[in-house]
């Protein structure tokens, strides 16, 4: 193995998702089998494998290129990886065709490279906007993940948050009892705050709405949970969070596909048991673009419509139900785009229009919608011993920022408000960063 | 050996070449696509969504969101590479006549023909030339480059060269290059025209195809499978109200 190669951050227990270790010496021989299966069952693998020209379009486009400079960080070089293993035992053709193909011998160090390297990808999909083939890189890192997940090897973050998710239901890691004193707290405090007796319900039955927030909401951005109890409050309808999950974030989706069902599932069960009319999803990114993208497929077809806070939001709106006085936010506000809310989850328009009706001064970023860069912390690149690696995957989008001279960029998901302060800190970017949900509680009219 | 590259490995070529593409293709659609993979924001309609993959691949539209330069060498190799195959059909099949149809004298045809030949084949040479040159210059381009990315733009440039020599020095009537092609077809060969620069064009092509199915030239096809995951039209099984 060389220098350059290592492997950090590796978790030493992953029998919480039924994942055992394979032996060193063994797992180039497991990884081919596991390749070879997943060929059998995902379309999108095998024909990205296919169809990449090596153009190089994508290189200029990805931030985790642009950031660390790392040639094996281009999306096509980042496939290669993976590709030359493909060319060498699976693709089809003449052995010297595919050795003109740059195909290659699987080895530990390759397996030491896809560790490596898919998790400096974020998932954020900006490469399948740019690539003429529409090459998705973020669906060969999903599956490279998985993989490596079947070899044992998963970061101590991503295993620990999956893990905190099966014990309590939130990615934290909090308890019920202590879900439960926190939300009191926060009556309090929109009691102190309003002078309204403003419920936070909990497992009401026969509510309308089942809320179901970032976990990090009820704790860390308290501000954002609280201006969702108020919008509820102010359009009149019922609505209840569940004890059993209080998360939308599904880490499964980045590495390991039992997790991501068996999140997606206990959603689902939560929502049949209070016999609620609709499930609102909270602020989170690739959360959102689970429930809006694969739910139809893993629980097939719903009794009841998973939506987006926003598109709620935007529905009183319409109705009248509320309204907000824009002049409660008078600073200059910029909108970052969470890749799976654009690229991912059709949510492009829905917070535009929400932030125009809630704040003075609205401006664009350069790039922005679909064509807005990650914050570098997506797909769960968020360890503190990742520190180095986040501050330069989140770069490009710092420049970003900086050249709106706004004083609040709004990231309305869970991931991006625990990447962007700290970047934003780093690259001595003069912003506060705040989610959608609080700007609306600070104009909304009671 | 004008045998073996005139009357056997013709035959050989289009077996592999159309068994190959078609073998190629029915395995992508044998492989089961368990999640929407939507990349938005993308068309509501089947109409929309075959509109959008005809503007990607008439256009390159996503190519010319990103640098321009790049756009502009792979359109002009592409759309003039697209062209020079649709005129070999007409030039050769129709034997250049294929103009008269617009009420044009029989001779004015065949200039207008040789014209747009010629004027596409400059473009087709210009794009590969350009795409080389930034395939060997380019620091980064050349780090995710193997031989065969520069092995296609080898045999291409060997084919739009060829041709381009018959087309300015060594002209040779349509109406050779016809007969032996219908010989062909016909499963009546005769001998090819006895030409140097004709039958290299003509085996260099024979080449390319024989390794099109299994090389990176199948993106032909295969960008209509992977946009295909991208842009089709997401039916969203719950609306809102």
């Amino acid at each position: 193995m060389s220098e350059s190669v290592r492997i950090p951050f590796l978790s030493k227990d992953n029998s919480h998702m039924n994942l055992s270790f394979v032996p060193t010496e063994d797992r180039p021989k497991a990884a081919i089998e596991i390749l070879g299966e997943m060929l059998k069952y995902k379309r999108s693998l095998k024909l990205y494998l296919d169809v990449c020209t090596h153009c190089g379009a994508c290189a200029e486009q990805c931030h985790s290129y642009l950031g660390t400079k790392d040639p094996y960080n281009m999306p096509v070089a980042r496939v290669d990886l993976v590709r030359r293993v493909y060319k060498k035992l699976f693709a089809p053709g003449h052995s010297i065709f595919r050795a003109w193909d740059g195909a290659k011998d699987i080895d530990q160090e390759t397996i030491d490279l896809w560790y490596k390297y898919f998790y400096q990808c974020n998932q954020c999909r900006r490469c399948a906007v740019y690539c003429p083939k529409g090459i998705d890189t973020a669906e060969v890192t999903i599956a490279m993940r998985e993989l490596l997940a079947h070899l044992g090897l998963v970061p101590k973050f991503h295993a620990g948050i999956t893990k905190n998710m099966k014990l309590t239901g939130n990615n934290m890691g909090t308890p019920i009892p202590a879900i439960l004193d926190g939300i009191e707290f926060l009556e309090e405090e929109l009691k102190d705050e309003t002078g309204l007796d403003i419920p936070i319900p909990v497992d009401k039955k026969g509510a309308e709405v089942l809320f179901n927030p970032s976990s990090s909401d009820l704790f860390t951005n308290t501000d954002g949970m609280m201006a969702v109890a108020k919008i509820f409050y102010k359009a009149g309808i019922s609505w209840t969070l569940s004890s059993r999950i209080t998360e939308t974030a599904n880490f499964g989706l980045f590495f390991h596909e039992p997790t991501l069902r068996e999140h997606n599932r206990k959603l689902m069960e939560a929502g049949k048991e209070l016999g609620v009319k609709r499930i609102v999803a909270g602020e989170c990114g690739h959360g959102w673009r689970t429930w809006r993208m694969f739910t139809d497929t893993i629980n097939g077809p719903l009794p009841f419509p998973v939506v987006h806070l926003f598109e709620e939001v935007l529905e009183y709106m319409k109705d009248g139900r509320i309204k907000f006085d824009k002049s409660k936010n008078p600073e200059i506000v910029t909108y970052h785009d969470p890749c799976n809310y654009s690229r991912g989850g059709n949510l492009i328009e829905q917070p535009r229009e929400i932030l125009r009706a809630c704040v003075e001064n609205f401006i664009e970023m350069t790039p922005t919608a679909q064509y807005s860069f990650c914050c570098g912390g997506g797909s769960g690149i968020l360890m503190d011993e990742a520190m180095e690696l986040r501050m330069a995957l989140g770069q490009p989008k710092a420049e970003s920022v900086r050249n709106t001279n706004a004083k609040i960029l709004c990231a309305p998901c869970a991931i991006c408000k625990a990447q962007l302060p700290t970047v934003m800190t780093y690259h001595k970017v003069d912003v506060t960063v705040k989610g959608l949900s609080d700007l609306m509680g600070r104009a909304l009219i009671l | 050996m004008s045998v073996l590259f005139g009357w056997v490995l013709p035959y050989i070529v289009l077996i592999v070449f159309l068994g190959g593409m078609i073998h190629r293709m029915l395995a992508w659609t044998h492989i089961p696509v368990p999640f929407k993979l939507t990349v938005f924001p993308s068309p509501d309609t089947t109409c929309g969504a075959v509109a959008d993959l005809a503007k990607e691949a008439i256009g390159f539209r996503s190519l010319w969101r990103g640098k321009k330069g790049l756009w502009f060498m792979s359109w002009l190799f592409h759309i003039s590479l697209a062209f020079i195959i649709v005129g070999h059909f007409f030039g050769i099949g129709l034997l250049g006549q294929q103009f008269t149809m617009f009420g044009i004298s029989a001779e004015e045809s065949e200039h207008l023909s040789a014209l747009m030949g010629t004027y596409a084949g400059v473009a087709l040479v210009l794009g590969l030339l350009m795409l080389s040159i930034r395939r060997i210059s380019s620091p980064t381009v050349r780090f995710i480059s193997n031989f065969a990315d520069y092995l296609a733009l080898i045999l291409l440039i060997g084919i739009a060269g060829s041709g381009m020599y018959m087309r300015l020095f060594a002209e040779i009537p349509y109406s050779v290059v016809q007969e032996y092609l219908v010989g062909l077809l016909t499963l009546h060969p005769i001998a090819p025209p006895n030409h140097p620069a004709f039958l290299f064009h003509f085996t260099m092509v024979e080449l390319l195809l024989l390794y099109f199915p299994s090389s990176k030239l199948m993106h032909s096809c295969g960008i209509f499978f992977s946009r295909w995951l991208i842009t089709r039209p997401h039916e969203r099984q719950v609306i809102l109200k």
